[in-house]
């Protein structure tokens, strides 16, 4: 890699414009090149200024950081204590405000059935009876500072609120889509069969409507296999898309190991006869189906050749262009036989934006280095 | 086989002031996501506003970054990036989803180059001129540099390198080279201060 494409790299991977398989070979290469990463860091650098400099900074609306700490998923950060995870949680700050309110309710009730100068002259302690007359309409005269205020959970309801709108207009925006997609796009109905037959082997018809991310994944370079686009996130409907249950069930199935997240464990031995097929067979092709509402991972491998000797086939999945990978776990061999793989990545509010298939020699390496198999979108 | 040729020798990053913070944040303490979200979500919020014009949505993208950066903390690489650039990077990324998302929704035909290709022969063999003009075309008339106006449209539009080379009515390679230079001015600091 010369200096101009290097430097032709950069613009395209800075501005976003990198295929994911171009964007693991970049990163590939700065990883093993720190003069590649001062140059690549250095162009971030300004061209995040020169841009910081042409956009007038604009104060946030009241209450964006609320907004914002609402949707932090408490669960993400897996190194951290015990304590610091509860105090985090939001069981433990429910359980708070429900003693405060406990606590402020029973201070309040004293206060007012005991208190001396509630009673007139303070002489007879007696309770009374007390009309207060109001329009129709109005708050109640006494209701002014007699409840507590509770600012925090007022500020939760209101964040809740704002989170929950614009779930409701990401749903009508994907339902839009999908309706568009079915009605007037590319998918045959062949293809929509063949679709929903592999998605039958992972969503039930009696679910109901879920979210699913869809991820096609393929060989580089290699032309669609399917009809899908890359990466499709739909709300599916068993109904509209005619999925049969347990279609696909011809293949070897397999959980990931809840103990150990995504980790799938290779089967001892596998067949001694297979010839190790250095290159992805061509039909070799991949459909990742994510639901969001399980964090849980599905994966339809179809065609997916025996790893070389001594490598394993090990699945990553990123959440953003530019992020890490996450290492999910080693592939079962299948031989080119249909393989149906479960898999979750154990973090909380998970939305994979790339996903990857590699054959690696180190089966705990922690950034994909190894041949790509398959890739996607 | 050497893959790149370096011009400069290596020197290590900057001591990034934010650093401590976002290693803070990484350990899953919300105080320092918050000030970094005090720090930054204004002029975050400028960059999103300018690439989808819209208030509302570009609260949404801040927000989306800083999720991102809450749960990605722990990878962040400060070789390749300092915080402040990384934010910067993660709200235009966030950004330009959106707005590509959008334009599927509304997806835009590109025939300027076609258009210009046409011949109006009762205008005596005059090449006409293109019947309207791209929206993203329009708002840069009048910029000094090929250069900017390459850069803008790939950084606050989210156009490919291809697509600005229809949109501008230009080779490919001309496009490139375009952006190369810009790149290579900004770090020079060229024009940094424009």
């Amino acid at each position: 890699m010369n200096d101009a494409q290097f430097e032709d790299d950069a613009v395209r991977y800075l501005c976003g414009e990198m295929s994911a398989a171009e964007r693991l070979r970049y990163e590939a290469h700065l990883r093993g090149d720190a003069r590649a990463r001062a140059e690549s860091r250095a162009s971030g650098e300004a061209l995040a200024g020169w841009a910081a400099r042409r956009c007038p900074a604009i104060e946030p609306t009241h209450g964006a950081w609320e907004a914002l700490a609402a949707r932090l998923p408490a669960t993400s950060v897996p190194e951290s204590p015990r304590w610091r995870r509860l105090w985090r949680s939001r069981g433990f700050w429910q359980a708070a405000a429900l003693i405060l309110l406990f606590l402020h309710l029973g201070w309040w009730v004293r206060w007012e059935t005991a208190s001396p100068a509630r009673s007139g002259d303070g002489a007879d302690p007696a309770p009374e009876a007390s009309v207060v007359t109001r329009a129709p309409g109005s708050p109640p005269a006494s209701s002014e500072g007699a409840l507590p205020d509770l600012p925090a959970l007022a500020s939760e309801v209101a964040a809740l609120r704002v989170v929950l709108e614009q779930r409701d207009e990401e749903v009508q925006i994907l339902r839009d889509r999908l309706e568009r997609a079915l009605a007037g796009r590319a998918l045959a109905v062949r293809e929509r069969e063949a679709l929903a037959a592999r998605l039958g082997s992972f969503f039930q018809p009696r679910e109901g409507r879920s979210q699913l991310t869809l991820i096609a994944l393929r060989p580089e370079g290699a032309s669609p296999g399917n009809p899908l686009e890359g990466i499709e996130s739909v709300i599916l409907d068993p109904g509209r898309l005619g999925v049969v249950a347990g279609a696909g069930a011809g293949g070897s199935g397999s959980f990931a190991d809840a103990g150990d997240p995504g980790f799938v464990p290779v089967p001892e031995g596998g067949d001694p006869g297979a010839e190790a097929s250095p290159q992805a067979g061509p039909t070799a092709e991949a459909l990742a189906v994510w639901r969001s509402d399980l964090q849980q991972g599905f994966l339809n491998l179809q065609g997916l050749p025996v790893p070389a000797e001594g490598t394993q086939h090990l699945l990553w999945a990123r959440e953003s262009e530019t992020g890490p990978y996450l290492p999910i776990g080693v592939l079962p061999v299948s031989d080119g036989e249909l393989l149906l793989v479960d898999f979750t990545v154990g973090l909380a509010d998970f939305q994979p934006r790339e996903i990857l298939i590699t054959e690696e020699s180190d089966r705990n390496a922690e950034q994909p280095a190894g041949r790509v198999v398959l890739i996607g979108p | 086989m050497t893959l790149f040729r370096p011009r400069e020798a290596t020197t290590a990053p900057p001591e990034d002031p934010w650093r401590p913070v976002l290693r803070a944040v990484a350990a899953g303490e919300a105080g320092a996501l918050r000030r970094l979200h005090e720090a930054f979500a204004p002029r975050l919020l400028g960059l999103a506003r300018r690439i989808l014009g819209d208030d509302a949505e570009a609260e949404e993208a801040v927000q989306d970054a800083f999720v991102q950066a809450w749960k990605r903390a722990c990878g962040f690489d400060p070789e390749r990036a300092s915080v402040e650039a990384w934010l910067f990077l993660l709200v235009r990324s966030r950004s330009i989803d959106r707005l590509r998302r959008r334009r599927r929704q509304t997806p835009l035909i590109f025939g300027v180059e076609d258009e210009d290709k046409l011949v109006d022969f009762e205008a005596g063999g005059e090449r006409a001129e293109p019947r309207e003009e791209h929206p993203a075309v329009r708002s840069l008339r009048g910029l000094p540099t090929s250069q900017r106006e390459a850069l803008e449209l790939a950084f606050f539009e989210g156009y490919t390198q291809a697509e600005i080379a229809v949109l501008l009515n230009k080779p490919l390679g001309t496009v490139k080279s375009d952006m190369r230079r810009a790149l290579q001015r900004l770090r020079e600091g060229g024009i940094a201060h424009e």
